[in-house]
């Protein structure tokens, strides 16, 4: 009786000195494995969702949050950005480039994140330009506004490398050099991924002698050592390309060298080729509904998402850096009329479905006991335009909160 | 045959005042109170100076035995050592052009290395430009060392350390070959284009070095096996393994992590230069460092984005408070200015920092010995100390307070006395407070300037304004009829010191002005609103 009390004490204890516990009392929680949950309580510890459920107990002293009337959804997912990056997103020089890293180039000072925030967006996919074959690595940032590059940096997240087919790597050399054709960008991309095979070969040549290392000493490139580790699979792509031929060829090219491709970004025409992406696998990270801007741009229709949410295609949301970045729940909101998608599902390609597309789902992009603590909160419902994201919370801390910003504003602390 | 002699007449005054300052003079400089790196002053001291050194510093009596060239009373002033600029793009001639040479029409070609801005041959004690008006212009501001580095490229070259004592690369350098500098510096259209690329560049270089030395060893009978000549190569592999000095110059949060990121990755150290926002990074307190020392905002923080909009305005100075912090929990932070020749603004920082808490001590020794230390010159300058260089500077209050004056510098020996010249005035024949209207007949042409001073005794202040922009008068000062004025401008890109002297007779004044390397010219001031010939313009 007496070790029972010391341990309720000690449990007591231990969660009065946690600091770091948040409740979120009566919202409206959108999950997608138990539904739209009313009246809901989420406790929030350590970063994490600790629990899920209504009236919950807490020891008292905890912060407490009354989101009455209020929607809970995951944390946005920005599929395809370019925020949050400093001294240039294009290695347009040269025609492979998969060394070069965003992550290297992460500013945290970025005001983007800060839009980005205000519409609720707590983790974007922020990418290498589309001017070469083989661009660079990109990389999964939470956007803790206010820390440093390295707190941004989502280290599990799946290391994804960019591609790109079409008119911007064909136009990139004023049509003068390799490739103007859409025919020399897949041989571009297919004499480097040879080229990183017979490195590998040479590299591993056995030692002779007294020598140590591969014999006659072999020269490292550090540049395809990237592109080995694109064919370990160690890295998939993430490919920029609007036409459906020639992401087939590139379907086709990634069977022959086996590498993953992820996800075709913008493809316009995905609807084309909706049963060869839902084989092979193959998401797509697109506007809802922005076409004809450019001549690959067309023969484009919202209507098409229907039949590839149909046929199980993985269809994920994204701003490419356009102020769509603060409204990507409006744009999800269109997919219900374009694709014919219930709320739970229009509200996954903006959470789940860009979770997939960069292996983050095990932790993120839903609202489960034991994931990570990113949550948007709006005012109403949350695919709206009616509605304004008012919350943004990103591992237990709130890094958005729009009522605290207008008090700031109105008593003139903060000038805008 | 008359022009050859009076040519050669000329040749000689001009290097006779040279020829005096040579000779080995030992002078003693008394009443003075040297300043100690603890903190402290040395009072009543005295200093012994022999030929370029110093040979004595104390209290009551010098040697005796030694017979003066010389007596200088200081007049109570105080004694610093020389301050070093640490990381100055100046004195030097501009770099070849990378960017002349001609481009491939395929992009996978890759450029030579040169090309793609690699120069680690390239040396700046080999593009050293001095001329005295800039040694004269930094030992006003109590500069006696530079550290000397090369622009250009990702990886541009060995910098060189240097004792200004005269205009000639054999007469200043100190070292040369000191850190071999590596820039984040990318270009619009070749590679690198993008911050990520120089990293992949410079890691790339650093297994090129090694594949090089791999291939020394191996000694390949067949000819094809051979490795290639590339000295360019054998240099970096030089820095690489014995570890000797990189610097990389980093302008912001984005760059500092990209540098700390190389130096994890290839395992080597380096001494970043970096900007204000610096007290926002990770820096150990045991790394050195050298803070180019500016209060304006860097263009990237959110600061400086989200705060008033300050990218087109006036630079606006912000946080002295936290980077007085930074000094204070850093002690291994060198200091140096923003720019180079930047002095006067250096000086109000500094005492900025004075303000927010960072000792004087502190901040005159980051100013000399650390980069002494720092630089490997710590045997010759960095102190007033007896075998070291007779380099320092002498002022009328201890050098951080308010208003405080440089009356004397001493490079090597070598006095500049900036303090004769106010002793030596004459009372002004006359106030020449107005606007004047400046013309200058020099080889170039003729152009016109118009001249806005002050007078208040025998000093002059104001500034010469043309269609191209305006100066401000740097020094001036009126004895008697004679006026000298001097201000600076970039002519052709390069800051040159105008000396302009002059007669005041009629209520004009009529003399030449010196223009450092462009020669001399003529000129002629009238007061504003009369011709050139002192009569009053007439309205048309």
């Amino acid at each position: 009786m007496k070790t029972g009390a010391l341990i309720i004490g000690l449990l007591v204890l231990a969660a009065g000195l946690n600091g770091r516990d948040l409740v979120l009392r009566h919202g409206t929680v959108y999950t997608f494995d138990r539904g739209v949950l009313a009246d809901t309580d989420l406790l929030l510890r350590d970063g994490r969702i600790f629990r899920i459920g209504k009236d919950l107990k807490t020891a008292s002293g905890t912060e407490e949050i009354d989101l009455q009337g209020k929607a809970v959804i995951p944390g946005i997912i920005d599929s395809h950005t370019h925020i949050a990056l400093l001294g240039g997103i294009n290695e347009a020089a040269e025609n492979v480039t998969p060394e070069v890293d965003m992550a290297d180039q992460v500013n945290p000072d970025d005001p983007s994140i800060f839009y980005c925030l205000t519409g609720g967006v707590t983790m974007v996919h922020t990418m290498h330009g589309s001017a070469n074959p083989i661009g660079g690595r990109n990389v999964t940032l939470k956007l803790k506004w206010g820390g440093s590059a390295e707190e941004m940096i989502e280290n599990r997240a799946t290391r994804t490398l960019k591609m790109a087919l079409g008119e911007n790597p064909k136009r990139a050399g004023g049509g003068k050099t390799l490739p103007s054709t859409r025919m020399g960008v897949t041989a571009v991309i297919r004499d480097a991924l040879i080229e990183a095979r017979a490195y590998a070969r040479k590299r591993s040549v056995p030692a002779r002698g007294k020598v140590r290392g591969p014999y006659p000493p072999q020269a490292r490139n550090l540049r395809l050592e990237v592109l080995q580790q694109l064919l370990k699979g160690e890295l998939v792509v993430r490919c920029h390309s609007y036409r459906a031929d020639e992401s087939l060829q590139l379907i086709r090219l990634a069977k022959e060298f086996g590498f993953t491709i992820r996800a075709f970004e913008h493809l316009h025409q995905a609807y084309r080729i909706a049963d060869e992406l839902a084989a092979a696998g193959i998401g797509i990270s697109v506007f809802a509904d922005n076409w004809n801007y450019k001549t690959e741009a067309s023969e484009f229709t919202p209507f098409g998402m229907e039949l590839l949410h149909r046929k199980g295609v993985v269809i994920a949301l994204n701003s490419d850096t356009s102020e769509i970045m603060r409204r990507l729940y409006m744009e999800a909101g269109k997919m219900r009329r374009y694709a014919g998608m219930s709320d739970l599902e229009a509200l996954k390609t903006i959470t789940l479905n860009p979770a997939r597309l960069l292996g983050v789902e095990g932790f993120a992009g839903s609202i489960r006991e034991g994931f990570d603590a990113d949550l948007a909160v709006f005012d109403g419902d949350p695919l709206s335009g009616a509605s304004k994201c008012v919350l943004t919370i990103i591992e237990g801390r709130i890094y958005f909160n729009r009522e605290k910003d207008s008090r700031l504003k109105e008593s003139g602390e903060v000038k805008s | 045959m008359k022009r050859t002699f009076l040519a050669l007449l000329a040749a000689v005054w001009l290097l006779l005042p040279c020829a005096t300052d040579l000779t080995a003079d030992i002078v003693l400089i008394k009443n003075v109170s040297v300043f100690q790196p603890e903190g402290n002053y040395l009072r009543d001291a005295r200093i012994v100076v022999d030929g370029r050194k110093i040979r004595w510093v104390g209290q009551g009596q010098e040697p005796s035995g030694l017979c003066f060239d010389k007596v200088i009373d200081g007049g109570g002033g105080f004694v610093y050592p020389g301050l070093i600029d640490a990381f100055s793009s100046g004195w030097q001639k501009k770099s070849v052009d990378e960017k002349a040479a001609p481009k491939p029409h395929d992009k996978e070609v890759r450029k030579s290395r040169a090309e793609r801005g690699i120069t680690p041959l390239a040396r700046s004690v080999e593009h050293l430009k001095l001329s005295q008006g800039e040694i004269r212009k930094a030992a006003r501001a109590g500069f006696t060392v530079v550290h000397v580095v090369p622009g250009g490229g990702t990886c541009s070259g060995t910098s060189a350390v240097l004792s200004l004592t005269g205009t000639t690369a054999a007469d200043t350098v100190l070292v040369a070959d000191v850190f071999m500098l590596l820039r984040l510096n990318r270009n619009r259209r070749d590679y690198p284009t993008t911050l990520s690329s120089v990293l992949y560049e410079w890691l790339q270089l650093q297994e090129d070095a090694r594949f090089h030395r791999d291939m020394a060893k191996a000694q390949f009978r067949d000819i094809r096996l051979r490795r290639r000549y590339a000295p360019d190569l054998e240099r970096l592999d030089e820095y690489f393994r014995a570890g000797r000095g990189w610097m990389i110059p980093v302008d912001n949060l984005v760059e500092h992590r990209l540098a700390g990121k190389w130096m994890r990755k290839s395992r080597q150290t380096a001494v970043l230069v970096a900007g204000p926002e610096v007290w926002r990074s990770p820096v150990k307190p045991g790394e050195n460092l050298v803070l180019r020392l500016d209060f304006s905002p860097d263009p990237v923080s959110r600061y400086a984005q989200l705060g008033e909009k300050l990218a087109g305005k006036a630079k606006k100075e912000v946080y002295p408070r936290e980077l007085a912090a930074f000094l204070l929990d850093h002690p291994r932070t060198c200091l140096a200015p923003a720019d180079a020749g930047d002095f006067k603004s250096l000086l109000k920082n500094l005492r900025r920092l004075k303000k927010n808490g960072v000792s004087e001590a502190r901040l005159i020794n980051a100013l000399t010995r650390m980069p002494a230390a720092l630089l490997g010159v710590d045997d010759y300058v960095g102190a007033v100390a007896p075998g070291r260089l007779a380099s320092f500077f002498v002022t009328d209050k201890p050098f951080l307070e308010e208003k405080s004056r440089i009356l004397r510098t001493f490079i090597e020996g070598r006095e500049y006395d900036f303090s004769v010249e106010d002793k030596s005035s004459k009372p002004p024949a006359a106030n020449l407070t107005g606007a004047w209207k400046v013309t200058v007949t020099s080889r170039m042409g003729v152009f016109e300037l118009q001249l806005t001073l002050e007078q208040e005794g025998n000093r002059l202040s104001g500034r010469f304004s043309s269609a191209m922009g305006t100066m401000d008068i740097d020094e001036g000062r009126m004895s008697g009829t004679e006026v000298s004025l001097t201000a600076s401008a970039p002519i052709g890109g390069q800051d040159t010191v105008l000396a302009f002297s002059a007669q005041w007779a009629d209520g004009r004044m009529k003399g030449t002005v010196s223009m450092g390397t462009f020669g001399e010219a003529m000129f002629t001031a009238v007061p504003e609103g009369q011709d050139n010939n002192g009569q009053a313009e007439e309205a048309i």
